[in-house]
C-alpha cells in the first residue's frame, strides 16, 4: 500500500525473501535495472523472477543481445530448480535481437522490441544486456532518448520490464536509463576476509517503500535467496503473562524467584569448562519434561556431542523429546541467513525455550561488532515478540576473578545476567554462581556455590563467611 | 477562461470528422503525457479497436526523428459508421486509460469538446 493507502499493483518476483524487502515486489509495468558486475547473479535473479511468473500464467519474452547467447543462457539456466522447461516457448519466449542491433543499432533494435512487444502483448519483457545496447549509442542523449521511448512504450502495452546490465554504482549516477527506471536493483559480490559474499541493495522503487541498505544472497540450486538486512523485518510484540520459566536447575530457580520470566533473554557468562552448556541443557531439557520444545543453537559442539555429554548428566535431549540441535559452523555464518533460519525453525518446531552456544563463538563468524550487537537485538526482540525464552551463553578469558561483564552491548540488551565463576577455597577449585540481574523481577543477590555430577547441576548452600568469593580467591571474613 | 473549461452543448457527434477527433485525443494526451507515451497508448488503443472499428485501424504512428508522428490514411469513408466506429474508438481509449493511470486523465480529456461529445454518444448508445 502507497502512502495515500491506496494499493498499487504488483509483480511479485516469487522470492519471498525478495518480496518482503520490496514490501511485496516491484510495482506492475514498472522498469526496473537489474545490474551488477559480470557473475553478480542478475539473469539468475530475472529468470527466476519470469518462470515464477509464467507458472502462475503470465507471457514473458527475454531479448538477449549481446552478452550470453540464448542457448548458454538455457543451458545454465537448466539446472535451477526454478526452470521448468514445458513454460519454455509456450510462455516464456527467448528472442535475439543481437542480430539487428549489429545491423541497425540501438534504435533499429529497439524498435524491433516494440514490434514484437504488440504483436505478442507479453506481461513481463526482459533485456540482457540492455548496456550493450547503451554501449552501441552514438551519444548520451540518444540513450536517454531510445531508453525514455521504450520505457514509456512497454508501461502504456502494460509491460513490466528488467532491464539488465554490466553496470556499475558510478553508472548509476550518470547513465540515463536510471533517470528514467522506476526501480534499481543493485547485485554485487565482495571478498570479506576468505569468504566470497554477495550482496543486494535496492536503489530506487518508484511508488512503493522498501527496506533500504544491503541485503546478502545466495545462489544454489534453488535459485536467488535474499536474506533481509537484520533489523529489517518487524516482528509484533507478544503480550507476556509474565509467566516463569524454571531453569530446572535445583537451587537456582529458589535464587530467581521461580525461574526466568518468558520471552526474555538470559546471559550466562563464564571461563570454559565452569558449566555454562550444562545449565543451557537443563534448561531445554526441563522444558522437554514439561512438553515444551526446545531448540540448541551450537557454534561450539555438533548435536552428537550435545547429546552424550546431556546424557552423561542424565538430561534426555533427543529429538522423540522434543529437542532440535542444530550445529552452525563459526566460520560459514551470516548473520540473516541463519535469522531465516531461526525464524524457520521457530516456526516449524514451535520451540518456546532457546539456547544459543556460544554468543562469543558466534561472534567469530560475524564481520563486524555492531553486526553482531543487531543480529543479537533482533534475536532478543523476535524471541520476545514470540513469548520464547531464550538463554545464551558467553565465554569469558579470565579463569578467575570478576572478569569483564559481557560487553556493554550484549548486558544491556539481555534481560537477565547470570555469572558462573571458579573459585579457589582451600587449596580446592570450587563453582559459583551469582544473579547479576533479572529485568521486571527480583532475584537472590547472593553467590552460592555449585556443582555437576551424573546427577547434573545443582546449586547448593553461599559461600557462608568468605567474602571475596567474586574475586576468585576468598578469605574467611575477620 | 478558454471556452474547453465552461461546459457547452454537446456537439453534432455526426459531424466529428476522424482527423478532428485523433487531432484531440493526441493534442490532449500529448501536452500532458509527452509524444512518446502518446504515441505508445494510441498504437495500443488501435490495436484494441482493430476488430470492432476496422475503418481506423490503418491509422499509422510512427517515429519521426526524436518525434512521433500520425497519419489518418485519405480513403476513411465519411458516413455514419465511421461515425460509430469513432465512438468505440474514444470509449477503448479512454477505457485503457483509465486501466493505466486511473480517471485524472481521463476527465482531462473530457474537457474538449469534441471528445467530450464522443464520450457522452458512447455513454448514451451503452445505456440505451
Amino acid at each position: 500500500m502507497d502512502s495515500t493507502g491506496r494499493d498499487i499493483e504488483r509483480l511479485r518476483t516469487g522470492i519471498r525473501s525478495v518480496d518482503d524487502i520490496l514490501h511485496g515486489g516491484i510495482p506492475k509495468y514498472a522498469v526496473t535495472m537489474v545490474c551488477g558486475g559480470p557473475g553478480s547473479g542478475k539473469t539468475v535473479f530475472t529468470l527466476q523472477t519470469i518462470f515464477n511468473n509464467a507458472r502462475q500464467g503470465a507471457r514473458a519474452i527475454y531479448f538477449t543481445t549481446l552478452s550470453e547467447p540464448a542457448p548458454k543462457l538455457l543451458r545454465y539456466t537448466r539446472q535451477f530448480e526454478f526452470f521448468d522447461e514445458a513454460l519454455v516457448d509456450d510462455r516464456i519466449k527467448f528472442m535475439d535481437i543481437g542480430t539487428s542491433l549489429r545491423a541497425g543499432g540501438p534504435q533499429h533494435a529497439l524498435e524491433e522490441v516494440t514490434r514484437i512487444v504488440e504483436e505478442e502483448q507479453p506481461n513481463i519483457v526482459a533485456i540482457d544486456s540492455f548496456k550493450a545496447i547503451h554501449d552501441l549509442a552514438p551519444d548520451i542523449e540518444s540513450a536517454r532518448l531510445f531508453t525514455y521511448d521504450l520505457a514509456a512504450h512497454l508501461g502504456i502495452w502494460s509491460v513490466t520490464t528488467f532491464l539488465v546490465g554490466e553496470y556499475t554504482l558510478q553508472d548509476i549516477a550518470t547513465s540515463p536509463e536510471f533517470a528514467v527506471a522506476d526501480a534499481i536493483i543493485f547485485l554485487s559480490q565482495e571478498l570479506e576476509r576468505l569468504r566470497g559474499l554477495r550482496e543486494m541493495q535496492i536503489m530506487k522503487l518508484r511508488g512503493s517503500g522498501f527496506n533500504a541498505g544491503r541485503h546478502f544472497f545466495e545462489i544454489t540450486g534453488k535459485g536467488f535467496e535474499a536474506f533481509p538486512r537484520v533489523g529489517t523485518v518487524e516482528e509484533e510484540e507478544h503480550v507476556v503473562e509474565r509467566k516463569r520459566v524454571p531453569t530446572g536447575v535445583p537451587g537456582l530457580d529458589e535464587m530467581l524467584h521461580g525461574g526466568l520470566l518468558e520471552g526474555s533473554a538470559t546471559v550466562v557468562e563464564g571461563a570454559t569448562g565452569v558449566g555454562k552448556t550444562i545449565l543451557g541443557m537443563s534448561f531445554v531439557a526441563n522444558g522437554a519434561e514439561m512438553g515444551e520444545k526446545g531448540i540448541i543453537f551450537g557454534f561450539e559442539e555438533r548435536p552428537a556431542q550435545i547429546r552424550e555429554i546431556a546424557r552423561g548428566l542424565g538430561l534426555d535431549l533427543s529429538e522423540e523429546n522434543g529437542v532440535r540441535i542444530e550445529f552452525i559452523n563459526p566460520v560459514e555464518m551470516l548473520g540473516p541467513r541463519w535469522l531465516a533460519r531461526v525464524r524457520d525453525l521457530l516456526a516449524e518446531t514451535g520451540a518456546t525455550r532457546v539456547v544459543i552456544d556460544s554468543v562469543s563463538s558466534m561472534r567469530h563468524g560475524m564481520l563486524t561488532e555492531e553486526l553482531f550487537l543487531d543480529l543479537i537485538y533482533t534475536l532478543v526482540k523476535m524471541f520476545r515478540s514470540k513469548g520464547v525464552t531464550l538463554l545464551m551463553t558467553q565465554e569469558i578469558h579470565e579463569l578467575m576473578g570478576s572478569g569483564v561483564v559481557s560487553g556493554v552491548g550484549l548486558s544491556s540488551i539481555s534481560d537477565n545476567i547470570i555469572i558462573m565463576r571458579y573459585v579457589e577455597v582451600e587449596s580446592r577449585l570450587d563453582r559459583a554462581i551469582a544473579i547479576l540481574k533479572t529485568r521486571g523481577s527480583g532475584h537472590e543477590t547472593e553467590l552460592r556455590r555449585y556443582s555437576i555430577s551424573a546427577e547434573g547441576m545443582r546449586v547448593h548452600e553461599t559461600f557462608g563467611e568468605m567474602c571475596g568469593v567474586i574475586s576468585g580467591v576468598p578469605t574467611r571474613a575477620e | 477562461m478558454s471556452d474547453r473549461n465552461v461546459d457547452q452543448p454537446g456537439q453534432d457527434v455526426s459531424r466529428i470528422t476522424v482527423a478532428e477527433a485523433f487531432r484531440a485525443l493526441w493534442d490532449g494526451l500529448r501536452n500532458t503525457m509527452g509524444s512518446a507515451p502518446t504515441a505508445a497508448l494510441l498504437r495500443r488503443a488501435i490495436a484494441i479497436s482493430r476488430d470492432c472499428c476496422p475503418h481506423l485501424a490503418e491509422i499509422s504512428i510512427e517515429r519521426a526523428g526524436r518525434d512521433y508522428l500520425y497519419r489518418i490514411p485519405d480513403d476513411i469513408p465519411r458516413n455514419e459508421e465511421t461515425c460509430a466506429q469513432l465512438v468505440r474508438f474514444v470509449a477503448n481509449t479512454m477505457s485503457l486509460l483509465a486501466e493505466l493511470m486511473g480517471s485524472v486523465l481521463v476527465r482531462h480529456l473530457e474537457r474538449d469538446p469534441t471528445i467530450r461529445a464522443l464520450m457522452q454518444s458512447g455513454r448514451g448508445k451503452q445505456h440505451g
